[in-house]
């Protein structure tokens, strides 16, 4: 609704500080769950902010139809949802163009991770839901599935971890929110590998101009490398008690 | 639900040696460099009932767009602006490796990236597209149509999309102010209202070479390909990574520098096309 | 703990028992780092691909053991299998695993075996377990199960407990020291097998049972800590008492 939006147009950065308080280069809270599910093989509950993403893994296993498998390596199925009430207005749960590219966008981050050459004629399911929505979503699904596919113990080049830059009133910020991302000038997820250096997902929405390009992924693999150390952090915790 | 595709032709090793052994030397299966792009060739006005629309030969691929105008009714959280929805089809008869059905997921983000491409810089002036505001607005189709995949249809499909919309004309609108209704003259044709011209260039890396306009051979055997959007002040409209590889730092520093180029040769080939096109109507109306 | 020992002109990154994730780089150089796919190499330096435990092997050699995951086929390994599917000339068996077990006909009937007269059916159910060696398994088929050896066949009494597969060895022990003693303490038949399996039988009592499925489960999400043999043994001698199976020693 027009109104709704004269009305949240006060500014979205003003003396430095952004509508949540947050300097230009500060992210959210991030909070990393492992294991949270009993059937999947593996499982992640990702919160970056309100964000709130669930992940999990099944496999590798039998695909249960042979036309979709390959001889040499196993094949990723990876499904990005949004649960309904995940949204402000409540979302069709019908698949809509949006998840359908971005659950391509989304396994075609985690490709380069997943070391498929070991198990050929298998299939690797990831599931990503949305439970919550405050910007981020695709970002915040890969960093989720990355933990939920080390969780189920599938060998992994890297931990791949995501996060999105934005710009809003002129500046270039990091871990864009909701109302960042809808009334920013731009808005760009960036996935990478940080201990391989490797961007596997950057995606643009909106306009830069090129030098701002740079600076804007060199601040997106900034932020990466902070998502990295905290998901490295969560795995550890679960662990810090097995060896002595 | 996206899968790994299992439909790719299988690339023998001895071909992608191959390719990377010219890529070596700087240069490609086809004789071009890696900077250049395949020859171009744009028919315009072939769909007649169509408000738009370009044949678009981009080397051996093909895509038709067309642009239908309708009017309708506005969007609740846009009321004072028309419409512009970008649709592809991957038609089945383009390849051995499409299936008819609903829209595959590669149709789908191919013409999300060109509408994101046009959206977010105000490509076409929407508010010019209102006739009532509030009430009535005009809703611009464009349908992209991949008729024979020989590699790169983002950018095919990109110059397609702009050379309909550049050359599409709608019929002038009369709002009657006390009957509140509207009379459409389908003899006095308007051009749409386009603010800035938008093309995508896409680079594909193999192994740690990168390819301006890859073919399908290339884009068989490449890790990754990088589609970047440009409107013609250089500013940049979108950005999309596809394929199952990545990109380190400097091979996307060096992929933005290809699809500059690429850019600039596959938007002055389109003006030229586009300009012919409407001075040869021109002249044609003058006569009559 | 100390620093593992490389030789020139490489570097190990890790100590005995750290904790890897997949992404740490535990190596570098003519490092000797095992085993593909927990582990993968490239320009020179070796990573972990997995939440694992780095392992020294020796001088400029290691390790890593997978913490957590599925059970990976290897040949040679003993596997309990349960019959999902009755084919004409084989079951096929759930193992735990991303791949199925293919169990032939002639290996549960005999060579003389005719399915022509004498459907498979009559001899095999699904659901039916099975203690079988992978006498066979390469990338480009699903892995071939025997029955010949001591032992293997079908469990017809007893139960099964499921654990991490990669357990399995703390569980057996170094030199069979632990199973020894759950064996000894429980007066149990302990059949561990490498898809994280175990098969349970003839126990004295329920609560004998009992007893070995928690020193199991212990193990299982005990640390990797020093003296577990001993704990384990503790905790055995202990529940017994507990559980009025013997006369405490007060």
């Amino acid at each position: 609704m027009s109104w709704e939006k004269a009305e949240t147009r006060r500014r979205l950065i003003e003396n430095g500080r952004r509508i949540d308080g947050r300097g230009p280069e500060d992210i959210r809270p991030l909070r990393f769950d492992v294991r949270v599910l009993k059937n999947a093989n593996g499982s992640a509950l990702v919160e970056y902010g309100a964000t709130k993403v669930l992940a999990a893994v099944y496999g590798p296993r039998d695909p249960g139809t042979k036309s979709i498998a390959l001889p040499n390596r196993a094949v990723l199925r990876c499904r990005y949802h949004m649960a309904p009430f995940s949204t402000h207005e409540r979302k069709n749960p019908a698949p809509s163009r949006r998840e359908i590219e971005l659950s391509k966008v989304i396994r075609e981050a985690l490709e380069p991770a997943v070391i498929t050459e070991a198990f050929p004629r298998t299939a690797i399911d990831i599931f990503i839901e949305v439970l919550n929505a405050d910007g981020g979503t695709r970002t915040a699904g890969i960093t989720a599935a990355s933990l939920a596919l080390a969780d189920a113990g599938i060998p992994m080049r890297d931990l791949v971890a995501g996060i999105a830059v934005g710009k809003v009133e002129g500046t270039l910020v990091l871990d864009i929110n909701e109302e960042e991302d809808m009334y920013g000038e731009a808005d760009m997820p960036i996935a990478v590998m940080p201990g391989l250096g490797q961007i596997t997902l950057i995606q643009l929405n909106g306009v830069l101009m090129e030098e701002e390009i740079w600076r804007a992924v060199e601040l997106g693999m900034k932020g990466a490398r902070i998502v990295y150390e905290a998901q490295k952090e969560a795995l550890r915790k679960r662990y810090s008690s097995a060896v002595e | 639900m996206s899968i790994t595709p299992v439909d790719i032709p299988v690339i023998p090793v001895l071909k992608r040696n191959a390719i990377l052994n010219l890529l070596s030397r700087s240069a490609r299966i086809d004789g071009r460099s890696p900077g250049d792009v395949r020859g171009i060739e744009i028919a315009l006005g072939v769909i007649p009932n169509a408000n738009g629309s370009a044949h678009v030969r981009l080397g051996l691929t093909q895509v038709i767009a067309g642009v239908k105008a309708e009017i309708g009714t506005p969007f609740q959280d846009t009321p004072n602006m028309g419409n512009l929805i970008v649709s592809a089809e991957f038609v089945p008869l383009a390849s051995p490796t499409f299936e008819p059905g609903p829209p595959d997921e590669r149709a789908i983000e191919l013409a999300r990236v060109i509408d994101r491409s046009l959206r977010d810089v105000r490509a076409i002036d929407l508010e010019k597209l209102a006739i009532i505001p509030g009430r009535k607005v005009w809703n611009i189709f464009v349908d992209i149509y991949v008729i024979d995949h020989d590699g790169n249809l983002i950018d095919a499909s990109s110059i397609a999309t702009l050379a309909s919309l550049m050359t599409a004309a709608i019929p002038k609108v009369q709002v009657n102010q006390e009957k509140g209704d509207l009379t459409i003259d389908r003899s006095s044709l308007e051009p749409l209202p386009i603010r800035k011209k938008v093309l995508t260039a896409t680079v594909a890396k193999i192994g740690d070479y990168l390819v301006a306009d890859p073919s399908l051979e290339e884009e068989t055997v490449a890790d990754a390909l990088i589609t970047i959007a440009f409107s013609e002040d250089g500013a940049i409209t979108g950005i999309q990574k596809s394929g199952m590889g990545a990109f380190k730092y400097e091979h996307l520093r060096k992929a933005m520098e290809l699809a500059k180029q690429a850019q600039k040769a596959y938007l002055s080939k389109t003006l030229e096309y586009v300009e012919s096109y409407l001075k040869s109507k021109a002249s044609q109306e003058l006569k009559v | 703990m100390s620093s593992i020992p490389a030789h020139q002109g490489s570097a190990i990154y890790v100590k005995h028992r750290d904790i890897v994730l997949p992404g740490d780089l535990v190596a570098s150089g003519s490092v000797s780092v095992e085993r593909y796919p927990y582990a993968y190499c490239i320009d020179g330096k070796c990573y972990s691909s997995v939440i694992g435990v780095a392992e020294e092997r020796g001088e400029n050699a290691i390790r890593i053991v997978p913490l957590e995951g599925f059970y990976n086929p290897q040949e040679e390994d003993i596997v309990i299998g349960v019959v999902e599917e009755v084919g004409i000339t084989s079951a096929i068996l759930d193992i735990r695993a991303p791949y199925k077990g293919i169990l032939p006909a002639s290996e549960i009937v005999g060579k003389q075996y005719n399915p022509a007269q004498d459907p498979l059916i009559n001899y095999v159910t699904p659901g039916d377990i099975y203690l079988a060696k992978i006498e066979r398994f390469d990338l480009t088929r699903d892995p071939l199960l025997s029955l010949k050896g001591k032992d293997l066949g079908r469990a017809v009494d007893g139960i099964i407990i499921e654990v991490v597969p990669t357990r399995v060895p703390r569980i057996i022990g170094k030199k069979r020291s632990m199973l020894e003693i759950l064996v000894k303490e429980t007066q149990c038949q302990i059949v561990p097998a490498a898809n994280g399996r175990i098969l349970i039988r003839g126990c004295p009592s329920g609560d004998h049972e009992a007893i070995a499925i928690n020193a199991i489960k212990i193990i299982e999400n005990a640390p990797y800590i020093q003296g577990l043999t001993e704990k384990i043994r503790e905790y055995l001698v202990v529940e017994k008492v507990r559980r009025g199976l013997v006369m405490g020693e007060g």
